[in-house]
């Protein structure tokens, strides 16, 4: 395959996707798919919504493609002039009255007649358009787009245009078409409004489709859920293989809310979770640790901390820095919790004698003078010169 | 009739006339050099008129018989509040006329304020003629962007009377973005900070190599270098009143007299820190002459105007605002008006904005070159140019209770149109009457009533039943239409303006007939001196 994926999409990207019939053996993934294509899509269109890289859409596509009818056609473009002159575009019975009746007029013939057709054809449009419609426009192009088709079709047909020639009947047509252009882009400009008119249509569809005696539709909605609860599985599954564990359980979370009935996701779930415990309660002892140099002790931090040994009880550090927020906080009813802590961070960093110190001030806490005493000894064995303990023990002696 | 279109900048202390000869555009000099022509117009007890230099240099000893500022009061209704203070501060008398617009009375004859301007439109086309050596019909006239459809509707009229085919009413700043972005092709958004003689407007566009799409406009077409003149005249008389115990705000000629000088010091104060005013003999008490001499630093005049510009600031900050965007966005602010030469008014406009202000417009001549670069465009077979400009006042009709129904909102993209369905009251009702309003106060009575139409000949029917659809358009010169359809029958409606602020059409074609074969003077009066 020498041709690329990339050349391969923009040599299509404006063809029509389009498939009227289905059959069942189609993976969640190709009803996702199948689903968003409608009555017809461009390829350009439907890349964008699909939830997983272009490269791999192109291939679900392809195999959509050779299990269904849906097939590629040209879509009918919107007309433009040099369309008109090169076919003969049957035109409606209203725009032709118009044009007949224009070879009478004799200062008409100014005015090229492939131009009075277009403003015919847009002077004649339903009155019930939205505005993506009047301006000939996909509903999800960007501001400039916008700015640039409302520019084009302002230059197409602001009445200026033609200051100098006889305009005739077509005068007022021309300015009522400016005009509805010239309102659309008005609403399309302001992104509040535009925000407002996506959300009213987005509801007139659905309510159509509820309508509609369609009920294929009806189970799209479902196709197309447990397709992407299946994508988002799977993407999972190949986070955890590169160990991003949270990358992997915000997927599996989204997998499970959207199918809570399948096991799998559950086990997922429970087979990470503890992963993530571990490393955001690594997180939450760092940005507490950073936090600590600004502001010093706080009881917002202490309660930071307390989550992060919630989360992973065998933290051993961020259980040995609790235990110093109690000391330094004096919180005297938690003192028993400390000691505990203070005792199994001992047995980790065996070779500092920071622990036995802070478990002798929290005996002394506890008014075990004896037991403090013995446990600065014991630290002063492994680090002598442990200036803290040194002046603890003299103060002991001193009592 | 030769193909030239004008481009008249129609100010309301001086005026600008510029045309385009084969994709070159030039400001037209009058004889003696000047390029800029005062909009004053002097007439003389036989009813023969003087306008431009000359007017202005007769005024202080004809100041009663002397028009100038005409363009404050132009298609304003004479019991405004603007009209007032118009008049408190003009030597010439204002009274009443039959639309309820103001007009001005010299030797027992009242002109309208569009005669006036026609005299001076007449001049230009008279300086024109000659420069070009062609007879000219056609012209684009700009006018404040805050200008509301009265005054274009007024401003138009005094075209007609002057004999001229207008083919465009623009707005100035408009114009004035013309002239900076014509076949530059710059992708740009730009402020037009505009500090006329007269009026202020800022307008804010967005230039796409060849549409111009403005985007706000706001303004104050009260605020100006009149403004700025009269304080100093308030200024400098307060301080010789108390000296000398004389009253010269009733003195005309001493007033004139007090009032070019003070406009003389303003411009002289923008380069210099300080300037003399030197009037001998301005007034006499009990036989002995009284001299008025006095300094003014450029300080005093910053401490006594300081107000007026900080208003101005106010105003481009609303606009920014409508046009939704903040100053980091703008990428180029244009100076426009004389007024703009003042030290402190640029140093404000630096400081709001963030930059410097662009150098490369005239700021007394860009106005006019916009207008005649718009004025060759329309005339090519394309337009090469798209102008979207909006309509700086919503437009309203009074609906039941007095309120204000709106229907076009400011800031909208002209040619613009919208409808209004009207019904019935009582049985057999045959004709309805509307308010059009121009204004975005909710109650009707705050907005300014641009006329009165009223549906006729409705067919007999219940109360309720007829439904005529009304549309109001605001055309490309940014003046209302009104026209009406009966929604059952089809039928176009008839229409009939019962009252709008300004000339009947009746009194337009005389006074078009009357002015056709008078004769501009100043060009005679120049070889004369």
């Amino acid at each position: 395959m020498p041709q690329s994926n990339k050349t391969r999409i923009d040599r299509r990207r404006h063809l029509l996707l389009k498939a009227k019939t289905t059959n069942t053996d189609l993976t969640p993934e190709e009803y996702f798919i199948w689903s968003q294509i409608g009555d017809g899509i461009k390829l350009r269109d439907l890349i964008p919504v699909c939830p997983w890289p272009a490269k791999e859409t192109l291939e679900k596509i392809e195999s959509l493609i050779s299990k269904t009818s849906a097939e590629w056609s040209n879509p009918s473009r919107v007309s433009s002039s040099s369309e008109y002159k090169k076919s003969n575009v049957v035109l409606s019975p209203d725009i032709q009255k118009q044009l007949n009746e224009d070879e009478k007029d004799p200062e008409l013939q100014d005015l090229d007649r492939n131009f009075r057709i277009e403003i015919l054809k847009k002077y004649l449009e339903p009155e019930n358009l939205n505005p993506y419609e009047i301006l000939e426009i996909r509903s999800k192009v960007s501001p400039q787009e916008l700015k640039e088709q409302y520019l084009a079709l302002s230059k197409k047909f602001h009445p200026d245009r033609f200051f100098r020639k006889k305009l005739g009947p077509y005068k007022p047509k021309l300015d009522s078409v400016f005009t509805r252009i010239q309102k659309a882009y008005g609403l399309l400009k302001n992104p509040i409004e535009r925000e407002a008119l996506d959300r009213t249509m987005a509801l007139h569809t659905e309510k159509a489709e509820k309508k509609s005696p369609r009920k294929i539709l009806k189970l799209d909605k479902n196709t197309e859920k447990i397709g992407k609860a299946e994508h988002h599985y799977k993407t999972g599954l190949e986070l955890e293989k590169k160990l991003d564990f949270v990358g992997a359980f915000n997927l599996f979370v989204m997998a499970s809310q959207i199918d809570s009935k399948r096991e799998v996701y559950k086990t997922a779930l429970d087979r990470v979770r503890p992963r993530v415990n571990k490393e955001k309660a690594i997180r939450l002892l760092e940005s507490v640790k950073k936090s600590l140099e600004i502001t010093g002790p706080t009881e917002e931090l202490f309660a930071e901390l307390e989550k992060a040994v919630d989360l992973d009880s065998s933290l051993s550090e961020a259980q040995f820095l609790l235990a110093r927020f109690i000391i330094d906080l004096s919180f005297t009813e938690r003192f028993r919790d400390a000691k505990e802590m203070l005792l199994r961070a001992k047995t980790t960093h065996s070779k500092s004698a920071d622990a036995n110190y802070y478990l002798a001030r929290v005996l002394i806490g506890l008014k075990d003078n004896k037991g403090a005493t013995k446990e600065l000894k014991e630290g002063l064995q492994k680090d002598p010169n442990h200036p803290l303990s040194n002046k603890l023990l003299e103060k002991l002696k001193n009592l | 009739m030769s193909d030239f279109v004008l481009g008249i900048d129609l100010g309301t202390t001086y005026s600008c006339v510029a045309v385009m000869e084969q994709s070159d555009v030039r400001v037209l000099e009058q004889k003696g050099g000047y390029r800029t022509l005062p909009s004053v117009v002097a007439f003389n007890l036989d009813g023969s008129s003087m306008v431009g230099h000359i007017a202005k240099r007769q005024a202080v000893t004809n100041a009663e018989n002397t028009v100038y500022a005409a363009k404050r009061l132009i298609g304003r209704n004479f019991s405004g509040p603007d009209v007032e203070r118009a008049v408190k501060s003009v030597p010439y008398k204002v009274v009443q006329g039959p639309n309820r617009d103001p007009r001005i009375q010299i030797f027992k004859r009242n002109y309208s304020i569009p005669e006036i301007s026609a005299l001076i439109l007449k001049q230009i086309k008279a300086i024109a003629e000659e420069a070009l050596h062609a007879k000219i019909d056609k012209v684009v006239i700009t006018v404040p962007a805050y200008f509301s459809d009265g005054q274009r509707q007024a401003t138009k009229d005094a075209g007609f009377i002057a004999g001229l085919e207008v083919l465009r009413i623009v707005n100035e700043p408009t114009a004035a973005a013309l002239a900076f972005g014509y076949k530059k092709k710059m992708n740009k958004k730009i402020a037009v900070y505009d500090l006329g003689g007269g009026t202020f407007d800022i307008s804010i566009l967005d230039i796409s190599t060849d549409a111009f799409e403005v985007l706000a406009t706001a303004g104050n077409t009260f605020l100006g270098g009149e403004d700025f003149d009269q304080r100093i005249i308030d200024f400098v008389a307060k301080s010789y009143e108390s000296e000398y115990e004389i009253s010269i705000q009733k003195d005309k000629m001493a007033l004139q007299r007090l009032k070019d000088a003070a406009e003389a010091a303003k411009c002289q104060l923008s380069s210099l820190l300080e300037t003399e005013i030197n009037l001998p003999f301005l007034t006499t008490l009990n036989n002995e002459s009284k001299h008025l001499r006095r300094t003014l630093h450029r300080v005093e005049l910053e401490k006594l105007t300081g107000d007026l510009i900080d208003e101005t600031i106010r105003i481009c900050a609303s606009a920014l605002e409508m046009a939704a965007l903040n100053v980091s966005q703008i990428d180029d602010v244009l100076l426009v008006g004389g007024m703009t030469r003042m030290p402190l008014v640029q140093q404000k406009v630096k400081e709001f904005f963030e930059k410097i202000p662009a150098k490369n417009v005239h700021p007394d001549e860009a106005v006019a070159i916009g207008a005649a670069i718009l004025g060759a465009t329309l005339m090519e077979e394309e337009a090469p140019v798209i102008l979207l400009d909006v309509t700086p006042f919503s437009l309203g009709i009074r609906t039941a209770g007095g309120f204000s129904t709106i229907l076009v909102q400011k800031n909208s993209t002209i040619p613009t149109e919208a409808g209004h369905i009207f019904t019935t009251v009582t049985d057999g009702q045959r004709s309805v009457k509307i308010q059009v309003l121009q204004g975005e106060s909710k109650l009707a009575t705050e907005n300014t009533l641009l006329g009165e139409f009223t549906l006729t000949d409705i067919p007999v029917q219940k109360a309720g039943e007829p439904e005529i659809m009304v549309t109001f358009s605001i055309d490309s010169n940014g003046i209302v239409q009104a026209s009406a359809k009966d929604l059952k029958t089809k039928k176009e409606q008839s229409i009939v303006v019962t009252s709008k602020s300004t000339l009947s059409d009746e009194e337009k074609d005389k006074l078009a007939a009357e002015y056709k074969d008078s004769t501009p003077n100043e060009l005679v009066a120049d070889v004369k001196t």
